[in-house]
């Protein structure tokens, strides 16, 4: 039995709730989450930690270690297959083949006894049945193609012979050498210096130009996000707050999160004395509170919010929102114009 | 979330591996034993009566008599103080010792820590047994120089692993922001380094009894155990041992006995490991 | 005025070893000859990439690290003259607080004994007095007095913050050294720390050196900005100028990677090529000369010192 699909998506996640177990018991650490990813489109994943931005991708590509995890409602279609129905052996063809991922420590991330060729041609052959001299030749095309110079010697390098940047793009290169159509990048540039942080945005950006791939880029900064993202999803404690276009978002966020977050930010190019806070923090997975989950630190609460969680609607062209006051937002935002 | 539970936590932790409590079990009734001593039989350890001899365990005798026809479990019963306070004192010693070395070697570095390490990897390379023989016949024998001999041979045990978790917690940043508060080098490692390392020296301390148990045996198997007339549960083992086939009793209660509690503080020592480290999660 | 802090020619150079006698091959410069002065109630920013020294000048300055070389100036006595006795009661008027709000804290201390103890240790407070201050202290960190009985890991990552703040200030420093005090925070826990440094600066007159490679955050709490690139300084400017004009190569190929959180605005980035040479070697000329676009033969002969280019301005370069 095929479900009804939205044709647009390469990727749709579907009401994904996740939970893990806390003292024996499963509370729910992601809810209803539902936004998909289309084709050639870099999609940006942003939330502070607890925001179960993690969490959901992971899901995606069943990486989470069941238990203490478990899906507990939800589907993932990619080309229309419910990913969370296939067998593990099915599942494995699709990882690091169809679907790859990235994640944040480029340190820990590579085996530090193989060779970074090993590591790349072990991928290569064991989805696409090349032989040595063919994977090794693809490879050093694959490290071309991020931008490493001399890919030939470098294939012999241990990972604790290259820099932080360097090892970013082999773990980049690696990803890319089965031709995935999503690439899944989990805080990629979070531990590298602005300069590499920069490189490696730009790769992704040609990346995707050059050979129409998907990128699923997860962070929790705005400013990069404004960087290379198409569209945007905001995640808090475990919920989608908002998803929009990248020129909407920022030009326009209707979630009072969204805008507190964009107003904490320290911006290089105004002064300012203090800056927006946003109060408290983000509540525990064990300990939300009622009605939306963003309700105790928003200043816009009123007693609709603790009572009933708001629905994520359509506020038009295509910008989702998860607030009973969008339009409250809105209209301040014309009224300062 | 406060503290209380966070102890609570390991306490449930601990409580729910089975074999952790079985070794609780066993160590607590070990220790019960020899406080009590004799005064749970009604028979003395010492008392001989020749026309019982070689009784086998009988609901009279409840492990049998031995040659002197001594009432075995009165025996059992005396030598567990023996043992106990053996595992107990010599592991005493190299847990002071070792980290007390410990502390200084991996704090202070330098060609004290060269020294220092030089010396416990030189004791460490000596088969324990050998060392612990040769401590003993210098020194005599006596329940003092039992406790020095098997407490030196595990001294480097502790050095070792104190060592080396000094010079990680030295690194860490509350011990240099301590430095920056003006504080001194003795409370850091009073205050800072060595309630830091409190979990790792419990479980140490535990394995190491099992291990000073079984050392203590092998000496006394080799006549250089505690003077008589005192007798512990490996004394009583060799002394048994020529009688084997005519009364293999006299040797079998001594050597459950040791397995037992040495089963015991591997499986309390496991247990503890297990339910201090944060990292292992049973939810 | 005078300054609060003066460091002039700070060094800290580790000895290469090689063979098994150990003997000295060659230095790896990790600070080299970096001065720069911090006024009472000012925040100096020190920027950089990783390994660029900063942290290490942060924790010279404080004699964490002992300096190779070089002279540091609190209000005019020389820290480094000083014997363990006079440094023990210098530490009174310097703090630093940590990046990682996970290490810094001893996990085996409650929050009241956290805060008090530089107050015991220094005889500035006893008894209910000692009580006091401690739940002044953590009322102006923004925490309750209820959390004293608290151990460390029973709080946030911001909450950790905010007791390594009251910490450092229960002793009433006039500088605080502050290693990436949010680098491990999020965005809005960050926005209310940043806050409290400011308002705590504003109320009680500290100095910060605050040490970051976030150059929005440098730039919202600094009133002067230091640059340092493999151990030496860079650029010297006060926070606008450095922002808005920065001279030196590296500065500009630094800002130009920083993301700006506007999807209109389309930057250049400044794609620094070249190796990183290696400090162990002995360098000759500008240790950037590989890698910037205005290498010059100068460049690659003559090391440039840091000199003023404009009031207030220094630079490191010789083709400004």
């Amino acid at each position: 039995m095929k479900q009804e699909t939205n044709q647009e998506y390469l990727l749709e996640i579907k009401d994904l709730t996740t939970a893990f177990l806390f003292d024996g018991k499963p509370v729910p650490v992601t809810v209803n989450v539902s936004y998909g990813i289309k084709k050639g489109e870099i999609l940006g994943i942003v939330g502070e930690s607890g925001s179960g931005k993690s969490v959901t991708v992971k899901s995606v590509l069943r990486l989470l270690p069941s238990p203490p995890s478990s899906i507990l409602n939800g589907e993932i279609y990619f080309h229309g297959q419910n990913l969370l129905t296939l067998k593990e052996k099915e599942m494995q063809k699709i990882r690091g083949n169809k679907i790859s991922m990235i994640f944040q420590e480029p340190m820990t991330s590579l085996n530090p006894v193989y060779t970074c060729g090993n590591q790349i041609t072990e991928t290569i052959m064991l989805h696409q049945h090349l032989s040595k001299e063919e994977a090794l030749k693809k490879a050093a095309r694959m490290l071309d193609l991020v931008g490493i110079p001399a890919p030939e010697s470098r294939l012999k390098s241990y990972p604790h012979q290259l820099s932080g940047g360097m090892r970013q793009r082999v773990m980049i290169a690696m990803a890319l050498s089965c031709e995935p159509e999503l690439l899944i990048a989990d805080e990629p540039t979070t531990a590298l210096d602005p300069t590499i942080q920069a490189q490696i945005i730009t790769l992704i950006k040609e990346l995707r130009d050059s050979i129409g791939l998907s990128v699923m880029y997860i962070t929790h900064d705005l400013a990069v996000v404004a960087e290379i993202c198409d569209r945007v999803v905001v995640m808090y404690a475990g919920m989608v707050m908002e998803i929009a276009e990248i020129r909407d978002l920022f030009h326009a966020p209707l979630h009072p999160y969204t805008q507190g977050l964009m107003q904490a930010m320290p911006r290089i190019n105004q002064q300012s004395e203090m800056l927006y806070n946003i109060p408290g923090m983000v509540p525990h997975a064990t300990q939300m509170p009622t009605g939306c989950r963003f309700q105790p630190r928003c200043p816009y609460a009123t007693e609709v919010c603790s009572q009933a969680c708001p629905e994520l609607v359509d506020a038009g062209d295509g910008h989702m929102v998860r607030c009973f006051h969008y339009e409250k937002l809105r209209k301040e935002r014309v009224q300062n114009g | 979330m406060k503290y209380e539970s966070n102890f609570r936590k390991t306490v449930k932790k601990f409580f729910r591996r089975k074999l952790a409590v079985v070794g609780l079990v066993i160590c607590l009734v070990m220790l019960f034993v020899a406080i009590m001593g004799p005064s749970l039989s009604s028979y003395s350890p010492s008392e001989t009566v020749v026309e019982d001899r070689y009784q086998p365990p009988s609901s009279v005798h409840l492990f049998g008599t031995d040659d002197l026809g001594r009432d075995m479990f009165a025996r059992i019963l005396d030598g567990a103080r023996i043992t106990v306070a053996v595992g107990v004192g010599s592991t005493c010693i190299a847990l002071v010792a070792g980290t007390l070395l410990g502390l200084l070697a991996g704090f202070f570095g330098g060609v004290f820590d060269t020294v220092i390490s030089c010396f416990m990897d030189a004791l460490w390379a000596f088969p324990a047994i050998i060392l612990a023989l040769a401590i003993n016949t210098v020194l005599g024998p006596s329940l003092l120089n039992i406790f020095i001999a098997i407490g030196v041979v595990y001294i480097p045990d502790f050095f070792r692993i104190v060592r080396s978790r000094t010079i990680t917690i030295r690194e860490l940043e509350y011990v240099i922001g301590a430095r920056a508060i003006g504080q001194n080098s003795i409370s850091i490692l009073w205050h800072y380094v060595l309630p830091n390392m409190s979990s790792t020296l419990i479980v140490q301390t535990t394995l190491c009894c099992a291990k000073a148990v079984i050392a203590e045996a092998s000496l006394s198997f080799l006549g250089l155990g505690v003077p008589l007339p005192m007798a512990s549960w490996g004394s009583m083992l060799k002394s048994g041992y020529p009688l084997l086939e005519r009364a293999p009793w006299l040797s079998l209660f001594p050597g459950i006995c040791i397995m037992l509690l040495v089963l015991g503080l591997n499986f309390l020592g496991d247990g503890l490991r297990d339910a201090l480290d944060v990292r292992i999660r049973d939810d | 005025m005078d300054d609060l802090i003066q460091v002039s020619g700070l060094k800290k150079y580790y000895p290469i070893t090689s063979g098994v006698l150990k003997r000295v091959t060659g230095h790896y410069k990790a600070v080299d000859d970096v001065s720069f002065s911090i006024g009472y109630g000012q925040t100096f920013g020190l920027v950089g990439e990783s390994g660029c020294g900063k942290t290490t000048v942060g924790k010279s300055i404080l004699r964490l690290i002992e300096p190779t070389d070089g002279q540091i100036l609190l209000e005019g006595k020389d820290l480094r003259a000083m014997n363990s006795a006079q440094l023990r009661s210098a530490r009174k008027d310097m703090q630093i607080i940590f990046q990682d709000p996970y290490s810094s804290l001893n996990p085996r201390m409650t929050v009241m004994e956290l805060i008090s103890e530089p107050m015991k240790l220094h005889n500035l407070a006893s008894g209910s007095e000692l009580q006091d201050r401690v739940c002044n202290l953590l009322e102006t960190v923004g925490l309750s007095r209820i959390e004293m009985k608290k151990y460390p890991h029973e709080f946030s990552g911001g909450q950790r913050q905010r007791i390594m703040i009251a910490r450092a200030l229960s002793v009433q420093p006039k500088i605080i050294v502050c290693d990436e005090p949010v680098s491990a925070l999020d965005v809005s826990i960050q926005a209310q720390i940043l806050n409290l440094m400011k308002e705590l600066q504003q109320n009680l007159g500290i100095a910060y050196l605050f040490i970051a490679h976030g150059m929005p955050v440098v730039k919202h709490i600094s009133h002067q900005v230091g640059v340092m690139y493999l151990g030496k300084l860079v650029e010297v400017a006060d926070s606008e100028s450095i922002f808005s004009n920065c001279l030196h190569p590296y500065t500009q190929a630094l800002m130009s990677a920083v993301p700006i959180p506007d999807p209109d605005v389309k930057r250049k980035t400044m794609i620094i090529k070249g190796e990183v040479p290696n400090l162990a070697e002995k360098q000759e000329g500008c240790l950037f000369a590989g890698r910037c676009s205005r290498c010059t033969a100068r460049c690659r002969e003559e090391a440039p010192i840091l000199r003023e280019v404009e009031s207030g301005h220094q630079v490191a370069c010789h083709c400004v």
